[in-house]
């Protein structure tokens, strides 16, 4: 096997090791907030350097394979894959660390989410599409891009079925330091799911040399 | 001037000298892309066979008049064989057979009438190793013309013009009478282009022109071969994936003497439909 082939495999599994780390540091800060345990939240904050230093080491490895070795087709489109998907796993990084510190916040007001009856599924589709997400990472599996996108689908359901169930709870008290708490947690598990959309458009990149971004042609076969 | 003129008119413009006119020599062709004119090289099933070997089989492909066509493969691919048939080079090798259509502007190569003349006239080439003849940067440019009766008043302009659009010019000026063996690698490779551009040629074909250079004066050949292509069509064959892929429009795989994939040079590139193609791009094979 060449060099660069070499090479490339490590750094796949190297990203896929950072998806792990990622998905677990989210669920990590799920655990915390339902634990209400500020001090995990904390570690969750600290793990993010980390997790930081890990993304620059990559993509740091990615110039260093263009640099070296200019590679063309499905390993240029490996490197470009590499480099974007990084980027957005340290991106959902930041926000496990967000919802990690944001724990001490939830112990202080008091704030139970769990009493939303919507919660429990929203961040079950948010443990599901990360799942997913790393699964792909290192898959030869050419569906898993669509299944990710469906499972964004059910996120954003979940999250409009609970910032629904926020409101309607805050149109009955006058409760607004747990309302906005609540629509703002929803509104990053959110992101992450647009994430892990834009992993899924590059792995689909990756896979066919298709910019599918912006496109209504990359659809989940359910809107077809 | 008067050259510039015929140019002109050559090429469908006024008189006055669009910009590719004026800036070189010998442009010939209409202005357009893909689909807005006839190919200027069109192979039909074409192939070359040296005794009962074949060189290349059965190569179909059009290239288009002011663009840069690379050809890449792995050696012995027949992509050197199929350059040099353009302008039947390979007439030179003993117990050759042509099979197949490969017009130049719509006139037949291989038809056994073609003047040969006319056809290298028309079809100039610029080989692996600059080879100016032992002679002055001024006689090497003035060589072609003159045999082609080019009046001794007009020669002088005619000459700069070419080493101008060689992009010599500023470097040999004050040294025309120097022994063109004197110059570096480099400016000798430009030379030879100067020399070939002097014959007004339609096409020019690039036999892996870098690969004596060094870096710099690369780079210097590549970025002339990208201006040259506003006047003319050029053909190019290299070893270099990264030069074919900087500087060609489209690129053709050659493998085992067939035509394995022709495409857009930025798509060959990035997602090549045969995996046979994706598969040398990558260097997993070759």
């Amino acid at each position: 096997m060449l060099e660069l082939q070499k090479n490339l495999e490590k750094l796949t599994l190297r990203l896929e090791r950072m998806g792990l780390r990622v998905a677990e540091a989210v669920n990590n800060a799920f655990d915390a907030i339902a634990q209400r345990d500020v001090t995990a939240g904390e570690w969750i904050d600290e793990d993010d350097s980390q997790i930081d230093q890990e993304e620059v080491a990559i993509e740091k490895e990615c110039i260093n394979l263009l640099a070296l070795y200019q590679p063309a087709a499905i390993d240029l489109r490996r490197i470009c894959c590499v480099i974007k998907v990084n980027n957005d796993l340290e991106r959902i990084a930041d926000i496990a660390a967000r919802l990690g510190r944001r724990v001490k916040h939830l112990v202080a007001g008091n704030i139970a989410l769990e009493d939303y009856a919507d919660y429990g599924p929203m961040v079950h589709a948010t443990r599901d599409i990360l799942r997913q997400t790393v699964r792909m990472l290192n898959s030869a599996d050419a569906d898993l891009p669509r299944q990710v996108i469906e499972a964004d689908r059910q996120l954003d359901a979940a999250y409009a079925a609970f910032t629904r169930e926020v409101l309607d709870a805050a149109r009955r008290s006058t409760d607004v330091d747990t309302a906005l708490t609540a629509v703002l947690l929803a509104r990053s598990l959110e992101r992450i799911g647009d994430y892990c959309t834009n992993i899924a458009e590059d792995v689909f990149f990756l896979n066919t040399g298709d910019i599918v971004r912006h496109s209504a042609a990359f659809k989940a076969p359910a809107d077809e | 001037m008067l050259e510039l003129q015929e140019m002109a008119a050559r090429a469908g413009r006024g008189a006055a000298g669009g910009e590719s006119a004026e800036a070189s020599p010998g442009a010939a062709e209409q202005t357009g892309g893909e689909g807005a004119e006839a190919a200027i090289i069109q192979a039909e099933k074409f192939s070359l066979y040296y005794g009962a070997k074949a060189g290349v089989r059965d190569i179909t492909m059009d290239v288009w008049p002011r663009s840069v066509t690379a050809i890449i493969g792995p050696s012995g691919c027949g992509k050197s064989t199929f350059l040099r048939s353009i302008n039947r080079m390979n007439d030179l090798i003993p117990d050759i057979r042509a099979e197949g259509l490969l017009l130049v502007g719509g006139v037949d190569v291989y038809d056994p009438r073609a003047n040969l003349v006319h056809l290298r006239q028309q079809v100039g080439m610029v080989f692996q190793k600059p080879n100016p003849f032992p002679k002055s940067v001024y006689d090497n440019v003035a060589y072609g013309p003159r045999l082609q009766g080019t009046r001794r008043e007009e020669l002088d302009g005619w000459v700069e013009q070419c080493l101008r659009a060689a992009v010599l010019w500023d470097e040999v000026k004050d040294a025309m009478h120097r022994n063109a063996l004197a110059l570096s690698g480099g400016q000798q490779q430009r030379l030879c282009i100067a020399r070939a551009l002097a014959t007004r040629p339609r096409v020019l074909l690039m036999d892996e022109p870098c690969s004596a250079l060094d870096p710099i004066a690369t780079a210097k050949i590549e970025e002339l071969i990208v201006g040259l292509k506003r006047d003319y069509t050029i053909v190019i064959v290299t070893h270099n994936m990264q030069q074919a892929a900087r500087v060609s429009d489209r690129t053709a795989f050659f493998c085992l003497g067939e035509l394995i994939e022709y495409d857009d040079t930025k798509i060959l590139f990035t997602k090549p439909s045969r995996k046979q193609t994706e598969d040398y791009v990558t260097g997993r094979f070759g």
